[in-house]
């Protein structure tokens, strides 16, 4: 395991190290394609940036408000940042909630543009994972493959591995096959589909899932649900877009 | 997606066809469910609870260090008992904020089988002797000479504080100094269990 990274002389913390590297590779990926679907790649860049700094003040804040009595008696420390006294969910929603209004202010089509980030995305998301792996953040079971890695001294699946693995697989298909624009938000829907399935994958060899009645795990019904309407949807956009087409030919003749 | 052939007619791709998208439906369903069976957890207990690794959710690791007393202290025969493990250093100012904070939780909670373990990092005993009468702590203070128990929590800051629960697991982790009521707020989840 590898929490701390050494550089030059420096010790960084392999998690924000990772977590920086993911966000400037999804965002690079993000820019080149929303340039090739014809969309200001700046925009993005700008939005990314008040995103970010949006959902550290809204995690911060959250995490005074709902801790008021310790903050009311010395107000100084509500300025002293911690990882522990930020409150993540609330900050990827705030943060989500200005990007995209930052988006729409600028009217940038959303379907196109969700296109745009979705290879993104999932480049984002693979890095994160390998940051899991480096940390050990993300444990799997045990178990006595030959590419087993030892992890708090048993060997274990190398699960975040895994799911990164499956995601650059999925990044791979869509680069191959998906980005043939048949219409707006439908690498998008291809891309959901496939991190999901992703995930129902790996998520069999993690040691930590939640489980409910059954033993079965949260993670994989969730992702299964997901890529359903996944499915779905691209198969009504498929024949929709496919029946206006053929309209506007029997109408041109 | 169709592809128009030289004479003129659209040959319809393999996606253009109802049934191909119901196969994929059907495919996606069994291999899923099938995958979702396969993967079940059998085993009732909480597997994270059984791994000692220095995270939330898991078993504290282990470890035996003495005292400035000169007493020996094993954290694994202290289960049953909420304990609240903390590292410091009398060199790091945040910790000196901080143990005030701490010697007033052990005074109030110390009834209610509150353990408090303030490991001090790689500090000649004496030094740390000094130090605790000087800002009278009367919670057990162990020596951690070699920072060997440090580097088993992985400490990255001072101070860093686990919260142990009475079943030896960590539930919260806290790095930088905590005031009364953010360590209120914490030493509650794992008084409340059992108390």
């Amino acid at each position: 395991m590898y929490p701390v990274i050494q550089v030059a002389g420096l010790t960084l913390q392999t998690a924000g190290v990772m977590a920086l590297l993911a966000g400037w590779l999804g965002l690079s990926m993000a820019a080149h394609e929303a340039k090739r679907l014809g969309i200001n790649g700046e925009i993005i860049w700008d939005a990314g940036f008040f995103g970010l700094l949006a959902g550290l003040l809204g995690a911060r804040l959250w995490y005074v408000g709902t801790n008021w009595p310790a903050y009311q008696a010395d107000l100084r420390q509500v300025l002293a940042l911690n990882w522990g006294t930020l409150t993540s969910g609330p900050g990827v929603v705030i943060g989500s909630i200005i990007a995209l209004a930052y988006l729409q202010w600028h009217a940038v089509p959303l379907a196109r543009l969700a296109d745009a980030v979705a290879p993104g995305l999932l480049l984002a998301l693979a890095v994160l994972r390998v940051g899991d792996f480096l940390t050990g953040r993300v444990l799997g079971t045990p178990t006595d493959v030959p590419w087993a890695v030892e992890i708090w001294d048993v060997p274990r699946h190398p699960v975040a591995l895994y799911e990164a693995g499956a995601i650059l697989i999925a990044l791979g298909i869509i680069w191959r096959w998906g980005r043939t624009q048949t219409y707006d938000g439908f690498v998008f829907l291809l891309a959901v589909f496939l991190a999901s399935a992703a995930r129902l994958f790996s998520e069999a060899y993690r040691l930590d899932s939640i489980r409910t009645i059954g033993g079965f795990r949260v993670a994989q019904i969730v992702a299964l649900a997901v890529m359903w309407i996944a499915l779905g949807v691209l198969y009504r956009k498929h024949f929709a877009v496919k029946g206006e087409s053929s309209k506007s030919r029997t109408e041109r003749e | 997606m169709s592809t128009t052939t030289r004479s003129g007619q659209v040959s319809p791709s393999i996606w253009d066809h109802r049934r191909t998208w119901y196969s994929l439906m059907a495919l996606t369903l069994i291999l899923s469910v099938a995958w979702l069976l396969t993967s079940r957890i059998q085993d009732t207990a909480d597997p994270k609870t059984l791994v000692p690794a220095p995270q939330m959710g898991f078993l504290a690791p282990d470890f035996t260090l003495t005292t400035l007393e000169g007493e020996t202290v094993t954290l694994s025969v202290l289960r049953g008992r909420p304990v609240l493990i903390n590292f410091w250093a009398t060199w790091c100012p945040p910790c000196r904020t901080e143990l005030p904070t701490i010697q007033s939780a052990y005074d109030r909670y110390a009834d209610q089988g509150l353990v408090v373990l303030a490991v001090d990092m790689a500090e000649p005993s004496q030094v740390v002797a000094a130090f605790a009468q000087k800002f009278a702590l009367h919670f057990p203070i162990l020596l951690d000479h070699d920072g060997e128990v440090a580097a088993q929590y992985q400490i990255r800051a001072l101070p860093t504080s686990f919260f142990v629960d009475r079943e030896g697991v960590i539930r919260s982790i806290f790095i930088g100094p905590m005031n009364g009521p953010l360590m209120d707020d914490r030493l509650a989840q794992i008084l409340g269990e059992g108390a």
